[in-house]
């Protein structure tokens, strides 16, 4: 059923735009609406056109057809500079802050305000910086670094400062990635205050179950189309998914297997440098154990120290029965330890290599024969996972910046599968990533669990915990609040055992 | 942590060092504090923070200056080369020739480098040796001749107390650090050094910038070069060769990053003082002038160690790790 | 087995064709040079003359292996001059014009080199302080260490052997430190494609972090591709005092920078992971040539300088737009 065109004229009307690149037909005639006063979520996969359609919003595609019309009048831009003229703002997930300068400087980055000598005047900006903050509810000093403040604070100061150019339309594309439940309601009362003062939000996210929370409309987008505009009360999370892929919830997920007893095939246990406590896991065989809990709360130290990134103390590992050391990832990987980092970008793919060359790195050593690379071997193996993977690449010596980021995951993945671990660490293995790309990789999840990997997961997609693992360990503050298995692993006892202060290994818990 | 804070950090340490090494020079050698050694230094380091002043303005818009030697060394034989010496003509070309040379030559390397976009590093490299090889066209041995009045005007006193190098360099890092703190070209050297592309969205001109960044340079270097040819009352082609690796040691002790957007001119003064007082210690204890250039590595690893903290990790830090007790008992329980 | 194709071919494939092109392209330069030289004055192609350039451009190739490898780490080496220096310096000091000493000179020169090679790799992988920095540094220790054991008055002489190697030839007229150099070339070359040290030079340039986390030992990658450098920096010196049979304070002076020249026209990128020896020594010859042409020219010294400059301006024009319209 689709949503009527609202009464009077919409404060920003995008009308039959058609926009291609080299190869793609990346938005494909869609029409799209948002009034002032309203928040519209869009949704879809990666590639579904979304990031797309707001660039062209934005100003920084130029249509190949189509228009935008601003409160009826249409407009044509230029540049993004343009779309700020006409009262258009974005907030991406890159932020465009300076680490190195100050916050009141960032906000009025270029537009500093002068003394009558022609002089910047740095207590004009300090207020001006603090009454905007201050308008959305934000506390920081304003001669404070960037570089010393954590993601969710710098996101505020990236809101203000595409608040203070005073827009009418505000996109936010993906901007609840890196913060913690708490964080991601304040940015929505934000969204609300905003909402309520007149502005059009457009808000994109991959995570369904936010999308639904804050949105007044949802817009769905596939291949480049505009499949379904309602609103939200219309629509549910099972709704969304076969929309943006055509398959319910159920099949997303691979299913699990029977509930058996097996061997420990891999034991960890800490003391966490960021809270001082101690933290001990362990993994069976055949299962896929999830690490969830807010956001920031030592999970990241907790399965970085697995593959030997961490600074904590009284490490104690053991692979298989035997005991091993991990103070570096060389000696975490002669363990048979692999990780898959949260950030592919900086710290898993060599975007301007090959993908040949980005497959074979973690096992170069294993080819190597009296110093010499054993090169058929080499291709073989990659071509092996390239196939296996289903690795859309038009041959082993295409740069890997050229790939999409579901590709560029998949490099990453397979690398370490040819690797073959024995304990495969995975840091948000789906951030980024399409749903098509997501289910492979659910798949390959559970297979490798299957085969006997020891699969510890971390991720802040509460659907990935639920469908995915079979024991699911809830952190807190730095220490364990909860374990939770198989039938028990609901979204409800997931965020208690979120918010929760007990400490699963204290001496005097029961 | 505020901004002052950083800053702080960043020029304190240097100037303890430089305090540090001047007291030790003090004991070593009582004549160390005299008036006339004082002022000796003060102009030894004068034309090292002009330099340095240059090189530290564009490093931070994430460039380097390889050129600042030949254009020193052009702008010095220029002034050195030039007619009616000793009458007030020349002393008015003395003035303006060398600067106006000095900004041309900077403004064309800051085209080349906006405008082409080729990096700064090899196109400096060119231009230096260019200006070097006219430099010893000009004036193939040193020689040529400075007027008298500007020779001591230069390095004379003002008030017969108050020496003209410590005014002149003191002058310098005063103009230069309210230009890059309050100035829109100042802060937006700061923003086009700390990601152009941004920088680029809130109306800063990169290539504007940096055309400017380099035509500083040229007109520091020509000033530094002046300045040699009043102190050495003649001109050497060669004497700026030097001034190419010293002036980016001393902006990298001065806390400017060789990545840009970060660093500032105030502890220039510091990081200048720091190589000369080395070279006056080794000549006061009549050690082979040999070892001031292993002096010079040394300090400069030392100093460089001390502070550089490029990921947080630096001497200090790997001192604390391996000095410092463990910091973790083992709790294993509760609280 | 086959791959999927799919439209992002286009990108893989331009990109394969640039790289295949900057090769042609500076070979082509050479040729055109060469030409270029024997119009302006003929008997520039004559074998001696050929020979003479390419025994020049050999010193510069060889202390540009070191190069190379260093940039290749998106590192730079600034001590390669003042290292040239002391190993001309120390080879005449050490052999004294005595046969019996060259093999021993040569070993202890070349880990001298490597010593300090080792000291700059150490200073940027322990202390964190920048490739640049840190080497030029290095490099003012080594010109004091050089000056000091010297007492800045360079005794001794070369080997017969030595400087036979250096100034003699083969096969009618073919420089045997040509030969060096292009043995010595084909094995880098090789070396960088086929091993797995050459490999990991390549992703420690390409993205240090995800290098270190795909288990690459970086630190020690790092400091051994300084120790090379240093080591072929110090044995150009000793080759070049075969060259020039008593050693002089200064002479590797001008090679710092053209050092890094040669690799950057050949090809390599100073951010690191792109590249290879076989641009370096296309490099090295044009840059010889370029110096050659204008000698014969009868410019004055400072008129080649000032001519070099401007050419290699003029290169660098050409060479980076073509880059930056391909990409």
């Amino acid at each position: 059923m689709e949503e009527a065109v609202v009464a009077d004229i919409p404060l920003l009307q995008a009308k039959d735009i058609v926009k291609s690149f080299p190869g793609t037909l990346a938005v494909d005639e869609v029409d799209f609406i948002c009034n002032g006063g309203e928040i519209h979520g869009l949704v879809g996969e990666n590639g579904a056109g979304k990031s797309t359609l707001i660039k062209v919003i934005a100003g920084v595609h130029l249509p190949d057809r189509g228009t935008l019309l601003f409160r009826g009048e249409q407009k044509t831009f230029r540049s993004y500079a343009d779309a700020r003229k006409a009262g258009v703002g974005v907030v991406y997930q890159e932020l465009s802050l300076m680490p190195e300068l100050t916050v009141a400087e960032n906000i009025s980055m270029g537009t500093w305000p002068k003394t009558k000598r022609g002089l910047i005047d740095w207590d004009d900006t300090d207020s001006r910086c603090e009454r905007i903050l201050g308008e959305i509810g934000v506390k920081i000093q304003p001669n404070v670094l960037i570089s010393s403040l954590p993601m969710a604070q710098r996101q505020m100061v990236e809101i203000a400062k595409v608040l203070s150019e005073d827009p009418d339309v505000v996109i936010f594309d993906e901007p609840t990635a890196p913060l913690s439940k708490d964080e991601v309601e304040l940015l929505f009362s934000i969204l609300r205050d905003l909402k309520n003062g007149g502005k059009a939000i457009i808000f994109i996210s991959h995570r369904l179950d936010e999308v639904l929370e804050i949105s007044d409309r949802i817009t769905v987008m596939k291949d480049g189309k505009r499949v379904v505009t309602e609103r939200v009360s219309d629509f549910n999370e099972d709704k969304l998914i076969s929309s943006m892929v055509g398959r319910s919830f159920s099949e997303i997920f691979p299913p699990k297997p029977p509930l058996k007893p097996a061997e420990v095939i891999f034991s960890y246990s800490a003391v966490l440098k960021s809270s001082d406590r101690k933290v001990a896991l362990s993994v069976q065989r055949g299962e896929v154990l999830g690490v969830g809990g807010l956001l920031g709360q030592g999970q990241m130290e907790l399965l970085q120290s697995i593959f030997g990134l961490g600074e904590c103390e009284e490490l104690e590992l053991e692979v298989q029965g035997r005991k091993i050391s991990s103070r570096n990832p060389v000696q975490a990987m002669k363990a048979g330890i692999g990780l898959i980092p949260e950030n592919r970008g900086e710290e898993g793919v060599f975007l301007i290599l090959s993908a040949l060359e980005n497959l074979a790195a973690p096992t170069l050593n294993r080819r190597e024969r009296f110093g010499w690379i054993r090169k058929r071997e080499e291709r073989q193996e990659v071509s092996e996972i390239v196939d296996r993977l289903a690795i859309k690449i038009s041959s082993l010596n295409q740069p890997a910046q050229s790939l999409s980021g579901g590709n560029m995951q998949k490099l990453v993945l397979g690398k370490w599968l040819i690797f073959e671990p024995r304990v495969m660490v995975m840091l948000e293995p789906t951030k980024g990533v399409d749903v098509s790309t997501k289910q492979q990789i659910y798949r390959l999840i559970r297979d490798l669990a299957d085969r006997g990997v020891a699969v510890i997961l971390n991720t802040s997609d509460m659907l990935e915990l639920i469908g995915l693992c079979d024991r699911v360990l809830v952190m807190n503050h730095g220490f364990l609040t909860a374990e939770i298995q198989r039938e028990e692993i609901t979204e409800e006892n997931i965020m208690k055992a979120s918010v929760s202060d007990v400490d699963l290994l204290a001496e005097d818990a029961i | 942590m505020t901004e002052r804070q950083r800053n702080l950090g960043m020029y304190l340490p240097v100037y303890a060092i430089f305090f540090l090494i001047y007291v030790i020079a003090c004991f070593i050698e009582p004549s160390f504090f005299t008036w006339n050694n004082n002022v000796n230094l003060f102009t030894r380091i004068t034309p090292l923070i002009l330099a340095g002043i240059a090189q530290t303005l564009v490093i931070l818009t994430g460039g380097i200056d390889l050129s600042i030697g030949g254009i020193i060394g052009l702008t010095n034989v220029i002034a050195a080369s030039l007619p009616w010496v000793d009458s007030a003509p020349n002393i008015i070309l003395w003035l303006l020739v060398p600067p106006i040379v000095g900004l041309a030559l900077g403004l064309g390397n800051g085209l080349i480098i906006a405008k082409g976009g080729f990096p700064p590093l090899i196109v400096t490299l060119a231009t230096g040796a260019i200006w070097k090889g006219v430099s010893l066209f000009i004036l193939p041995e040193p020689g040529g001749a400075v007027s008298l009045g500007v020779a001591r005007g230069v390095t004379g006193s003002i008030f017969r107390l108050i020496p003209a190098p410590l005014i002149i360099f003191l002058a310098f890092v005063l103009v230069f650090r309210l230009i890059l703190r309050r100035t829109y070209l100042g802060r937006s050297i700061y923003a086009v050094g700390g990601n152009e592309e941004i920088a680029y969205e809130s109306g800063i001109s990169g290539q504007r910038v940096k055309i400017w960044v380099y035509g500083f340079s040229g007109l520091l270097g020509a000033f530094a070069g002046m300045f040699l040819s009043a102190w050495m009352y003649s001109g050497d082609p060669l004497v700026g060769e030097p001034y190419i690796l010293n002036s980016i040691a001393v902006s990298v002790i001065a806390g400017t990053s060789l990545a840009g957007g970060r660093g500032g001119v105030v502890g220039i003064i510091g990081g200048a003082y720091i190589f000369h007082l080395l070279n006056n210690i080794l000549n006061l204890l009549a050690i082979s002038t040999f070892y001031q250039y292993v002096a010079k590595g040394l300090v400069l690893i030392i100093a460089l160690a001390i502070t550089s903290s490029r990921s947080g990790v630096n001497l200090g830090e790997v001192l604390k790790r391996y000095f410092l007790p463990k910091r973790y008992a083992a709790t294993g329980g509760g609280r | 087995m086959s791959v999927r194709r799919s439209n992002t071919g286009i990108l893989d494939r331009v990109s394969a064709v640039v790289g295949n092109k900057i090769i042609l392209l500076l070979f082509a330069l050479i040729v055109g040079l060469f030409v270029l030289g024997e119009i302006v004055s003929s008997g520039f192609l004559a074998f001696d003359h050929v020979g003479a350039v390419l025994r020049t451009a050999s010193f510069l190739g060889i202390v540009a292996i070191g190069q190379t490898i260093v940039i290749l780490t998106a590192g730079i080496d600034l001590s390669v001059g003042p290292l040239i220096t002391m190993g001309n310096v120390f080879t005449c000091m050490f052999m004294n014009g005595l046969n019996e000493n060259t093999l021993w000179s040569l070993l202890a020169i070349v880990a001298l080199g490597a010593l300090f090679g080792t000291l700059s790799g150490l200073g940027v992988t322990l202390l964190n302080i920048s490739p640049l920095v840190m080497t030029l540094a290095i490099g003012s220790l080594v010109t004091g260490v050089t000056l000091i054991f010297s007492h800045g008055a360079p005794k001794g002489l070369a080997s017969p052997i030595l400087r036979y190697l250096a100034v003699g030839s083969v096969l009618g007229g073919i420089p045997i430190v040509v030969i060096i150099w292009i043995v010595l070339g084909i094995f880098i070359i090789i070396f960088l494609r086929f091993s797995t040290f050459g490999r990991k030079l390549y992703y420690v340039g390409a993205n240090e972090r995800a290098a270190f986390m795909s288990g690459v030992r970086v630190k020690r990658v790092k400091t051994i591709a300084y120790s090379i450098s240093g080591a072929t920096a110090c044995l150009t010196g000793a080759l070049m005092a075969g060259y020039t049979h008593t050693a002089f304070l200064g002479i590797g002076n001008e090679y710092t920078l053209w050092s890094i020249t040669a690799v950057v026209i050949g090809g390599t990128a100073l951010t690191g992971g792109k590249g290879g020896y076989l641009g370096t020594m296309a490099g090295a010859v044009i840059l010889v040539l370029l110096e050659s042409i204008l000698t014969v020219m009868k410019m004055p010294e400072a008129g080649r300088r000032i001519a070099t400059g401007v050419i290699i301006l003029i290169m660098i024009s050409i060479y980076f737009s073509r880059r930056m319209q391909r990409s």
